[in-house]
């Protein structure tokens, strides 16, 4: 499933975040969103999820506008913050939530939430907790299923390794890259861990205060030096003296 | 100078917690919240007002016997359930340090100095000794009336003490002291204003000390301000921490969840819906088994509430709830007509069971079953659809935090539109009382079916419309 990203410009009191002419994320790409805080990488998440409007231009999904036309979310999968967690389920009654919504029946439920048995860890299921009183990490990693479980066509994660531990972030990694090559979802991800998506990812793309500066072929893996260079080259500050 | 130092070190780190306190307050107020909470207080006080009222006949029948001087202890301690139950649900855990304080410089005396300054200075305390005088005005001799409100309001601060402390208990064996102690202290007081009033009535003169009611009056004072103080050192000798873990609960999940137990689930699992639909509902209903069910006003006001209050409690928020994590059913194939069909059909299902407890009134109080049946047809299908529009601009509730005086959600405009529930009270009260029975019943369960045969086109025309301002609906609910 392509999506394709046509002068979208989001302004917020006179401000302009994001600005991009044009774009394409090719069906089946593996792309990683990287950037400083502040670049509009989740705003850019948010105007292709059509959660917030754009001031000017469109996002298409697979040729149709996202604003337009809801087919797009039958094959969608999606998580970019605690607003996509319900507090007040059990991760059970999360996943067979999401497993209504998408017609997902339980014997195929039970067998679409296997693979990420390792991710769990033994501390999701059979908790008896609600969604509310889980860590972060847990927390992160409950979105994250919910929104590859569906066995996405398109799969968007706003910073999926934020608040794993290492052995976490390696199996998150693992699954998204296993999803890509076996089924060619397109996948969107953020991250401020430029190895991992560098790791993983066939190509990336930098924002820089809502534009992009850098479109990269990742496939031979060049791109994490080039986006080393260009993070150090922004640290300009001098360090100050120590205190005597 | 140490002395002088430790004591401006004191003062100023007081100082410190109560600026940070007033910041957030004054960063967190809002106009129209604050006019929300006073339109309903105000709602709320004149519905009490009017009740006695309406029922003064009957009171000055039963208040002529009575030495009402002596009646003084009896509604000051009477004051002491309703109080105490709403200090604790409010919920406050400000009493214990955040991590983010406790990991600074600042003394426990300073903290407890600033928990003091805060329960001494908050505005709620006014309620009680409030209500106080306008039932000692209208009850009580003028010194008395004055009396039972400094009583009122040194019971009240010495309940917010034993919240606060209930709150700060790290467990059971800090917290049990404190209810025994509640316990004991409500039933020695209303124990000894009843034993007075009897007394009066009985012989006429005081038994028990020279210048009773007053003595006995001034001795409750006394008695509170000790507690207080005790309260206040227990306390500070309590050591607890925010501990997260504590607040977390253990619940059976009911496993496979459909689209339509969302609703049900939402609103049992949080506290902020469950106590008032229960409460207000279990409060109707025990007011309409106890009076006779015939055609006067007063019970005809509590059948209507006890079947309008879930699509009445439940329709301000359309949507409210799942405000929360609107994102995430946004981006899911789950549409917003279906949305509000399921909610439609569950205020129709909480009207329905509702009315299944009014069932024995039929066979104990003679409740016409054509009436009830009407009822749940207007008031089922009938207020549930005419709530329904509160989606186009209803704010996000939080589920977690307190019900009582939690106005967090409320607007103006969802208060405005609220008046339209006048709409059908109006209706229902001239169908009962201007129109023959069955007649009445008749126009009640036809506009309950013609609003069940326009719902789908009605909710359609709502979705359409809230999808079309679904970016400035979604900007809401993130605030």
């Amino acid at each position: 499933m392509e999506i394709k990203i046509t002068n979208l410009k989001k302004v917020y009191d006179w401000v302009t975040v994001l600005d991009i002419p044009e774009l394409t994320l090719a069906s089946g790409e593996l792309i990683g969103l990287v950037g400083n805080n502040g670049a509009g990488k989740t705003t850019l998440m948010r105007l292709i999820l059509d959660v917030i409007g754009a001031s000017s231009g469109y996002v298409e999904s697979d040729g149709r506008r996202v604003d337009e036309d809801e087919l797009w979310k039958t094959y969608t999968g999606s998580f970019i913050d605690g607003r996509f967690l319900i507090d007040f389920f059990t991760p059970e009654e999360y996943f067979s939530f999401i497993g209504r919504i998408y017609g997902i029946d339980k014997d195929t439920l039970e067998q679409r939430l296997k693979p990420f048995e390792p991710l769990m860890h033994g501390e999701i299921m059979g908790t008896s907790k609600f969604l509310k009183d889980f860590s972060q990490g847990n927390r992160q990693k409950v979105g994250i299923i919910g929104a590859m479980m569906i066995q996405p066509k398109v799969l968007i994660l706003d910073e999926p390794f934020n608040y794993l531990d290492p052995s976490s972030q390696i199996i998150v990694a693992r699954l998204i890259e296993q999803m890509n090559r076996e089924l060619g979802t397109t996948v969107l991800i953020s991250s401020h861990n430029l190895s991992f998506v560098t790791d993983i990812s066939s190509r990336i793309l930098l924002l820089e205060k809502g534009v992009i500066v850098k479109d990269l072929d990742n496939r031979e893996g060049m791109a994490e030096g080039i986006l080393k260079d260009y993070f150090q080259q922004q640290d300009t500050t001098p360090m100050p003296p120590p205190e005597e | 100078m140490v002395i002088l130092s430790t004591f401006r070190n004191f003062v100023a780190m007081l100082k410190l917690l109560l600026s940070l306190r007033y910041t957030q307050w004054r960063r967190n107020f809002s106009w129209r919240k604050f006019l929300a909470v006073l339109y309903l207080v105000g709602v709320m006080l004149m519905m009490i007002v009017g009740l006695l009222f309406a029922n003064r006949d009957l009171l000055a029948d039963q208040l002529d016997k009575l030495p009402l001087a002596a009646m003084a202890i009896v509604l000051v301690s009477s004051l002491a359930l309703p109080d105490f139950m709403m200090k604790l649900m409010w919920g406050s855990d400000a009493v214990v340090m955040d991590d983010f304080l406790r990991t600074k410089p600042i003394p426990s005396r300073v903290w407890n100095r600033f928990i003091a300054v805060l329960l001494a200075t908050d505005p709620w305390n006014l309620v009680m000794p409030t209500f106080m005088a306008l039932v000692g005005a209208w009850l009580l001799p003028a010194g008395m009336t004055v009396l039972a409100v400094v009583a009122a309001l040194v019971q009240t601060l010495m309940l917010s003490w034993l919240v606060a402390d209930i709150h700060k208990a790290p467990d059971i064996n800090h917290s049990l002291p404190l209810w025994a102690g509640a316990v004991v202290y409500y039933l020695g007081t209303m124990g000894l204003g009843i034993l007075l009033v009897t007394l009066a009535i009985v012989s006429g003169m005081n038994l028990v000390l020279p210048g009773s009611p007053w003595t006995e009056l001034v001795l409750f004072i006394v008695l509170d301000i000790v507690l207080t103080g005790v309260l206040y050192l227990y306390f500070c000798r309590m050591r607890a921490y925010d501990e997260h873990e504590q607040h977390a609960n253990t619940v059976r999940s009911v496993g496979d969840v459909t689209l339509f137990s969302t609703e049900y689930l939402s609103v049992w699992r949080s506290k902020r819906f469950r106590v008032p639909m229960i409460m207000i509902t279990v409060l109707f209903l025990l007011e309409a088994y106890m009076m006779p069910i015939d055609d006067t006003t007063d019970v005809l006001f509590y059948l209507y509430f006890l079947l309008a209050w879930p699509s009445m409690f439940l329709g301000q928020w359309v949507f409210g709830i799942e405000a929360n994590y609107f994102h995430g059913l946004w981006t899911k194939p789950y549409s917003i007509e279906h949305m509000l069909l399921n909610k439609y059909k569950f205020f129709i299902l909480l009207t329905l069971g509702t009315a299944v407890l009014l069932i024995p009134a039929i066979f104990l109080k003679g409740l016409r079953p054509t009436t009830l049946l009407a009822m749940i047809l207007f008031l089922g299908c009938g207020q549930s659809l005419l709530m329904m529009p509160t989606c186009l601009f209803s704010t996000r509730v939080d589920l977690f935090s307190s019900a009582f005086f939690n106005y967090q959600g409320a607007s103006m405009r969802i208060t405005i539109y609220s008046l339209i529930i006048f709409i059908p009270l109006a209706i229902y009260f001239f169908c009962s009382l201007a129109l023959p029975p069955l007649w009445g019943d008749a126009v009640m369960a036809a506009i309950g079916l013609a609003a069940l045969a326009v719902h789908r086109p009605c909710i359609r025309s709502l979705a359409r419309k809230w999808t079309y301002n679904r970016y400035e609906n979604m900007e809401r609910y993130m605030k």
